[in-house]
């Protein structure tokens, strides 16, 4: 032992290795740690693109042709008992949902009959729907779509379901209604926390 | 080196993964289709086998985004006078033309004036919505009493100037409030209806103070709503100056609306109608008499003389037609005056109708590439920041054991 602690005094390269490999440690770890940090930070810069792209009128076209594409903004989503406004791409792909919160594709688009499913970041890339928890019955969410707004209204409390439970965004025929899931506990993607809102007022011209 | 490399610091690497864009693929859709339609018209005139319409106006347009707003201020078989058409055809299409006026000039055998005519229509398709109006008005219309003195008018000198005073007496008497014989101190025997008429002050025969007629086509996100009203007017008959001052009998006629509205998300057509309102005023020599009249009554002045006048307040109706559209009808009064003289004159005031139907669009929800298996990661692992604290420790020991070595 005292042989080897001998050589390490002596031997260079033995010596930049260990310096090298913490360093490089302290970088994994200072971007493990920053890891939601950087990620909000990127959520950010793309928001401030998604709400110019929301304005662009041959958006608004594609929406009435129900041909959004994937990753495009769709709508903007306020819930202002806890202070959520951010826009919703078209989507739920890992890439998508880096906007913050991404439309269900297959679901009805905002506004529409039917149960209009969107998911949503809890903790990271802009942590858009951190306090859906704290959401109570009559609580409002608008969607503010290219061509109108709709308003829903909270119509039960938030409950807990497993990743499999995808029933809670089955049709709803006749019905508008929304759907917003999130992952649950903050920090853990164990489960999902559901928030259902039907439709209390009719879209209006945008 | 060493230094160089303690340098770096703990500058972070955000790994900037560009969104993956990639279009959806289409769904089988079938799209929404509506059409809507309104039409209203202030005023149709039928005097002497012919029709004059004034204060027209129709709108129609649908989910094809072709809109079309049109108005006339009067309309003949001869002749049109102020009309105006506006079209848009495509989104973000627009048209508005500026009012246009006109005198129109009647054929008929007795002289009626009809005021100045105007129309106004735009049209516009804005972010796939149509929408539309079109505005027809006259302002009025009047026979003066100068037409009992023209020999060559048939029409006069073949009914009043031919009725004794003694024929109507007991009528006008029960109108007027009045023995007319006893005021004008006449002989009811020797004297005519005209010469009654003249010692009374009659002014004008028939005035009429109209409103316009307005249809439109509106669009939201949710509805389309076609609307059409047509103002009614006040009709004035026989205004008597050396009576009281005022016209025989006053009709105040209200607006009439029809309103027929489809749900876009449902695909529901509903039709809705407002009658007009109808009051009479029999202004006699003692006072005023008025009389509301409800849809679907009629009231008759001066029955049993030449001056006979009829006013009916047509009801309101709502149809569904066979394709599923639906129909709103406001008809407000017809109104029968002077039947006595060649037939009389034909007013007919407020019609409005609006019509609207559709099929919401269906589609087929876009096909999951994999189907969804489960409610998609929106969170994060409590091992990212344990392995992070983890090599921050590994990092700190290797540091302090290079630092023991240098």
């Amino acid at each position: 032992m005292e042989t080897i602690i001998a050589n390490l005094r002596t031997n260079k390269a033995a010596k930049t290795g260990i310096s090298v490999v913490s360093v490089v440690l302290l970088l994994g770890a200072v971007a493990l740690l920053g890891w939601p940090f950087f990620t909000n930070l990127y959520q950010s810069r793309l928001q401030s693109r998604l709400v110019k792209q929301l304005a662009d009128p041959a958006l608004a076209q594609e929406f009435r042709n129900h041909n959004v594409p994937v990753g495009f903004s769709l709508t903007r989503l306020q819930i202002p008992a806890i202070g959520v406004d951010t826009i919703v791409v078209e989507g739920t792909s890992e890439e998508a949902l880096r906007a913050g919160a991404g439309h269900y594709t297959g679901t009805p688009l905002p506004c529409e009959v039917g149960d209009v499913a969107i998911a949503g970041h809890r903790t990271t890339y802009g942590r858009p729907f951190s306090d859906v928890d704290r959401l109570k019955v009559g609580d409002r969410i608008i969607l503010s779509t290219p061509i109108g707004t709709c308003t829903y209204e909270v119509d039960r409390p938030p409950f807990v379901v497993l990743p499999s439970d995808t029933w809670v965004v089955a049709p709803t025929p006749g019905r508008a209604t929304l759907t917003l899931t999130s992952c649950t506990p903050k920090g853990s993607a164990s489960h999902r926390i559901i928030i259902k809102a039907v439709m209390v007022q009719t879209a209006t011209a945008a | 080196m060493n230094k160089a490399i303690a340098r770096l610091g703990a500058a972070g690497a955000v790994a900037a993964l560009g969104v993956a864009i990639a279009a959806g693929p289409a769904g089988a859709d079938t799209p929404e289709v509506f059409a809507a339609s309104a039409a209203g018209q202030a005023l149709k005139l039928t005097a002497f086998g012919q029709n004059v319409t004034a204060g027209i106006s129709d709108v129609k347009g649908g989910s094809n985004l072709n809109v079309t707003a049109h108005a006339i201020g009067e309309l003949t078989a001869l002749a049109t006078t102020a009309e105006n058409t506006a079209t848009a055809k495509g989104d973000n299409q627009s048209q508005a033309t500026p009012e246009n006026c006109g005198t129109p000039a009647l054929n008929l055998p007795l002289p009626i004036k009809l005021d100045l005519a105007c129309s106004s229509a735009k049209a516009s398709v804005a972010n796939g919505l149509p929408s539309a109006s079109a505005t027809g008005k006259v302002a009025g219309l009047s026979l003066d009493a100068t037409s009992l003195n023209l020999p060559d008018i048939p029409v006069v000198s073949q009914v009043l100037n031919q009725v004794p005073l003694a024929q109507v007496e007991n009528q006008l008497n029960n109108a007027l409030g009045i023995n007319v014989a006893q005021v004008l101190n006449v002989n009811a025997a020797t004297t005519t209806l005209t010469q009654t008429l003249q010692g009374l002050g009659l002014g004008n025969i028939l005035t009429a103070n109209l409103g316009n007629s307005t249809s439109s086509l509106t669009s939201a996100a949710d509805k389309v709503v076609s609307n059409a009203t047509a103002s009614g007017g006040e009709i004035d008959i026989l205004g008597l100056a050396n009576l009281n001052g005022k016209p025989l009998a006053q009709i105040l006629v209200g607006s009439a609306s029809a309103t027929a509205t489809y749900d876009r998300v449902s695909g529901k057509a509903t039709p809705s109608f407002d009658p007009s309102l109808v009051t009479v005023i029999l202004n006699q020599a003692t006072g005023q008499i008025k009389e509301e009249v409800a849809p679907g009554q009629s009231v008759t002045i001066l029955a049993g003389t030449p001056l006979e006048s009829t006013i009916t307040v047509a009801d309101g109706s709502t149809v569904k037609n066979a394709d599923g559209s639906v129909t709103a009808t406001a008809s407000a009064v017809a109104l029968d005056l002077l039947k006595g003289i060649q037939g009389g004159i034909g007013l007919h005031l407020a019609d409005a109708t609006a019509s609207i139907g559709g099929n919401p669009a269906v589609y087929t929800p876009v096909a999951q590439a994999t189907p969804v298996k489960a409610l998609p990661f929106t969170g994060s692992t409590p091992t990212l920041p344990l392995a992070g604290a983890g090599l921050l420790g590994v990092a700190l020991v290797g540091r302090r054991v290079w630092r023991i070595f240098r």
